[in-house]
């Protein structure tokens, strides 16, 4: 309408005894609010799908940020700190060499020398390590997945099963590393909060994805940690989020089940 | 007496350097080039012929491994000392695979470098105390896995959870009916069952039947 006001007219016929069109009856609606309410809800929609592009976007630059930083630390440390380290041993070995036969007290200064070096050398590997594992790199997936589980079993009470079958030995670095997080993660929160005393992790391709599914036989979680619902003020339990969106950005998708007898199984599967 | 020719292979100068004056005290040897990667170790391998290479592990463009199984291809008689950084069981098992002479740690004296050249000189091994066990622990792990063969068959790799699944399987029950029995959802039971099959080598219902009923999990 000219006034700016939008009608909804309808026209119905109204029939004769014989059927035939005796005239027209016309209603016509006001749908002015209507249509203003439609188009609001319709802007409003589109606002939070952009909005949550953005969202994903950010999510997924930030987690290539950190991933990109911690390698760039790591390889530093590893090139520089470490093979520093490694020349400065080698030179006190020498000077070892020399006053072992001559001089007590130097060389009891040496050995103290010789034994912080090394030391220096194995925390800045740990540092290093924890930050990014060069394996990855070097021998893939698989090999480093072992590596992780050998030197958690290691250090905590657990037995760690696992099982992998037809993965290919490179693929696609930020699914390979994906892969390695959750893993690193679930693992991590099994040790922390299940109390299990086996976990099982299996890594197999289906067809044109690989599944990673690690199950134990902990205390399970409870309902509500399930769903990822905002956590209690205070409290921070990032982990089953932190996985979700690591194996959402590589556009797999991920489960986790916690059964009433106990224990959690979770499951990320990453189309190749 | 002629000198044991030595190529170092490292991508930090700095601990080429190390290296060589370490060498220099022992008269026998000689260092006769340096490679900063895998793809110049094979090609000074190749032209400048060392009874000995002194290998890095964590290098650009090709790593210690990949460089270890070209030079022994190239000719199996130029002997490889790793000299790592890195202890973990993967790299040593694997490259003891490659055919390694020796795996010394930066971390260790460097008189176990020298060492390990006299050894492999003479046409022995030399592998510190951590790579010794991991090598040990490597050889065990293959008997026992030998001698299990038979009797495993996967079964025991199963977890508590895909056992349940692997009984109900057997027993005919659907995904459905096995999803509402142990109260977790069809995706879940799909996926253990789809594991279940990749352990037990099975591919269908029939052969995992057979299975349960050889292990007596079922009876006929």
């Amino acid at each position: 309408m000219p006034d700016g006001t939008i009608w909804d007219i309808r026209a119905v016929p109204l029939f004769g005894e014989q059927g035939e069109v005796k005239g027209v009856i016309e209603i016509a609606l006001n749908i002015t609010e209507r249509k203003r309410a439609e188009e609001d809800l319709k802007r409003i929609n589109e606002q939070l799908i952009k909005e949550h592009r953005q969202r994903k976007l950010l999510s997924k630059r930030l987690i290539q940020l950190l991933e990109k930083r911690n390698q760039k630390i790591s390889m530093d440390l590893h090139d520089h700190i470490g093979q520093s380290l490694v020349t400065i041993k080698i030179a006190l070995d020498m000077i070892h060499g020399r006053t072992a036969k001559t001089d007590n007290t130097l060389t009891a200064l040496v050995e103290k020398a010789q034994t912080k070096t090394v030391q220096a050398i194995e925390d800045v590997e740990k540092i290093a390590y924890g930050l990014r594992p060069s394996m990855i790199d070097n021998l893939g997936l698989v090999p480093s997945l072992r590596d992780l589980f050998k030197e958690l079993q290691d250090h905590a009470k657990i037995k760690i099963h696992f099982f992998n079958r037809g993965i290919p030995k490179r693929f696609d670095a930020e699914k390979e590393l994906a892969i390695f997080r959750v893993a690193q993660e679930a693992l991590c929160n099994v040790l922390k909060h299940s109390q299990a005393e086996n976990c099982f992790v299996n890594l197999v391709t289906k067809g044109n994805s690989i599944a990673l599914s690690v199950e134990d036989d902990g205390i399970g979680i409870k309902p509500r940690e399930k769903k990822c619902t905002p956590p209690a003020p205070g409290k921070v339990p990032l982990g089953l989020v932190f996985m979700q969106e690591r194996v959402v950005q590589v556009k797999g998708n991920f489960t986790v089940e916690s059964r009433v007898g106990g224990g959690v199984h979770l499951v990320a599967k990453i189309p190749l | 007496m002629t000198k044991t020719k030595v190529l170092i292979v490292d991508d930090h100068r700095v601990v080429i350097e190390g290296i060589k004056s370490a060498l220099s005290v022992s008269p026998d040897l000689e260092v006769i080039g340096e490679a900063l990667n895998g793809h110049q170790a094979i090609k000074k391998a190749k032209s400048l012929k060392p009874d000995i290479v002194i290998m890095d592990i964590s290098m650009p463009d090709l790593n210690g491994i990949d460089a270890t199984l070209q030079i022994k291809k190239l000719d199996p008689r130029i002997k490889i000392i790793i000299f790592s950084m890195y202890s973990n069981r993967e790299y040593v098992v694997d490259l003891f695979k490659a055919g390694i002479s020796s795996y010394v740690l930066k971390k260790d004296p460097m008189s176990d470098l020298v060492s390990a050249i006299k050894a492999v000189e003479r046409g022995g091994t030399y592998f510190t105390t951590i790579s010794s066990e991991i090598l040990l622990n490597y050889v065990k792990e293959l008997d026992d896995s030998n001698n299990n063969i038979n009797n495993a068959n996967g079964f025991e790799s199963l977890s508590l959870r895909e056992r349940e699944v692997f009984q109900l399987l057997s027993e005919g029950k659907s995904i459905k009916e096995i999803a509402e029995t142990l109260g977790i959802s069809r995706k879940t039971v799909e996926t253990h069952k789809y594991n279940i099959m990749e352990k037990l080598h099975a591919k269908n219902i029939t052969e995992l039947t057979k299975l349960a009923i050889k292990k007596g999990i079922i009876q006929l």
